[in-house]
């Protein structure tokens, strides 16, 4: 410890670290091994800090997280962590899982990607602007974001190992994430044969995923049993024709999403969905597990997704069906 | 002549016993004191501690990498005008320069 020590009025502390950021670049040339080591004991630094991708120069993403003079650095990782579980359109992991991923090679770190969005009015840009005799909320653009912070987190970076390879958006993450079993509850988006889009809010009720390795190439079983309440029908069908065909239509949607998703990850090199967990299971030692190379066979994985629904419940209003 | 011996060897215990119980005690207070005093070795304000609440990693232009550190800063006065949040960075080979 030396340039900032020496240099600032304070004495360094680090037990209260909750957040690593990294730059895209840094992520994408594979030099989190450089940044990142197990030697963060020294400086007493917790595992449990989460990781943030940053899509943005870091010191403007941070910057954006401590607006109105406070760090909001715990707040923002209660955030991410009930985002994942409520929503589902982001990844948590922290220091410990980063360093389980790319030691085990059961499966791949997946992060959040972290933006700066400097058009978020925050309370204290509006009250600079306000001694100014501006007025930013009337100025706004309509439907823009008026407090909070502006760093924002959405969507995942995958990982193969420690290199970031590719990205996931926000509905695409939501997916990835019923499969590892982070997700509880969110909405989905489900295009209707009219046109229009319907919001479904779905529960995972039932997760079973087997591997079996035996066959010419690692195949995948992925069952998922979903509840489903329907929040938005435009077209007033999903209810009505639920026995009808609407079920099925449903479970095939989701599944090909699914599915879709996998692939994406599948072509990326980066076990996202944690299918190497479920693999290494089929063996008795850690000798036979790496002797296996599943980064190798993963490419090979045929993973096959059986989505059973149940319809729960309708939101009575007037959009809905 | 027989109960005088004994008496003796008891005397002799007693003295020991005593010694042991004047040991332990001074022990006891010196114990007492290195925890009492024990914050008077390297005494540090609060406002002169700087919580690092989050570390941000960039590629440097200079050297290795472009370290952010966001500092938590306690107030130590109801006003809270000496809190808050500080943002440091510099460029160094790695976390441990810093």
């Amino acid at each position: 410890m030396s340039i900032l020590a020496a240099n600032a009025a304070y004495d360094l502390n680090f037990t209260r670290t909750h957040l690593f950021i990294i730059g895209e670049a840094l992520a994408r040339e594979g030099r989190l091994g450089e940044v990142l080591n197990l030697s963060y004991d020294v400086l007493r630094i917790r595992k449990s800090a989460l990781m943030v991708i940053a899509r943005c120069p870091v010191r403007d993403y941070i910057g954006g997280l401590a607006s109105n003079n406070t760090a909001n650095v715990a707040k923002m990782q209660d955030a991410l962590i009930s985002n994942v579980e409520t929503t589902g359109e982001t990844a948590a992991i922290n220091l410990s899982l980063f360093f389980e991923a790319v030691e085990d090679g059961r499966f791949d770190p997946v992060m959040p990607i972290g933006y700066y969005d400097e058009s978020i009015i925050t309370d204290m840009k509006q009250r600079d602007s306000a001694k100014k005799g501006e007025n930013p909320i009337a100025d706004a653009k309509k439907g823009g974001r008026i407090g909070g912070m502006q760093g924002i987190t959405k969507g995942c970076a995958l990982f193969d190992g420690e290199t970031m390879c590719a990205e996931l958006d926000e509905a695409e993450t939501r997916f990835m994430n019923l499969v590892r079993g982070d997700y509880r509850r969110g909405t989905f988006a489900y295009p209707l044969e009219n046109g229009k889009t319907a919001s479904l809010l779905v529960f995972p009720n039932k997760r079973e995923i087997t591997v079996e390795l035996g066959g010419e190439k690692p195949r995948a079983l992925v069952k998922l049993r979903l509840s489903i309440t329907v929040e938005r029908d435009p077209g007033a069908s999903i209810v009505s024709l639920w026995e009808a065909g609407e079920r099925e239509r449903l479970a095939s949607y989701l599944s090909g999403e699914l599915e879709s998703v996998f692939i994406k990850c599948r072509q990326a090199g980066s076990d996202a969905m944690g299918f190497g967990r479920y693999a290494s299971m089929r063996f008795f030692s850690t000798e036979a597990w790496e002797a296996y190379g599943w980064k190798k066979e993963y490419p090979r994985l045929e993973v096959r997704f059986e989505v059973e629904l149940a319809l729960d419940d309708e939101y009575m209003t007037r959009h809905g069906g | 002549m027989k109960s005088e011996e004994i008496t003796g060897r008891f005397g002799a215990a007693k003295r020991r016993y005593a010694r042991l119980v004047r040991g332990a005690v001074l022990l006891l207070a010196l114990l007492v004191a290195l925890c009492t005093f024990c914050a008077c070795l390297r005494p540090m304000s609060v406002e002169r501690c700087g919580y690092v609440v989050a570390i941000g990693i960039d590629a440097g232009s200079e050297r290795e990498f472009e370290i952010t550190l966001e500092l938590q800063r306690e107030s130590v006065s109801e006003a809270q005008t000496d809190g808050g949040s500080l943002i440091l960075s510099c460029e160094a080979r790695d976390v441990f320069e810093v």
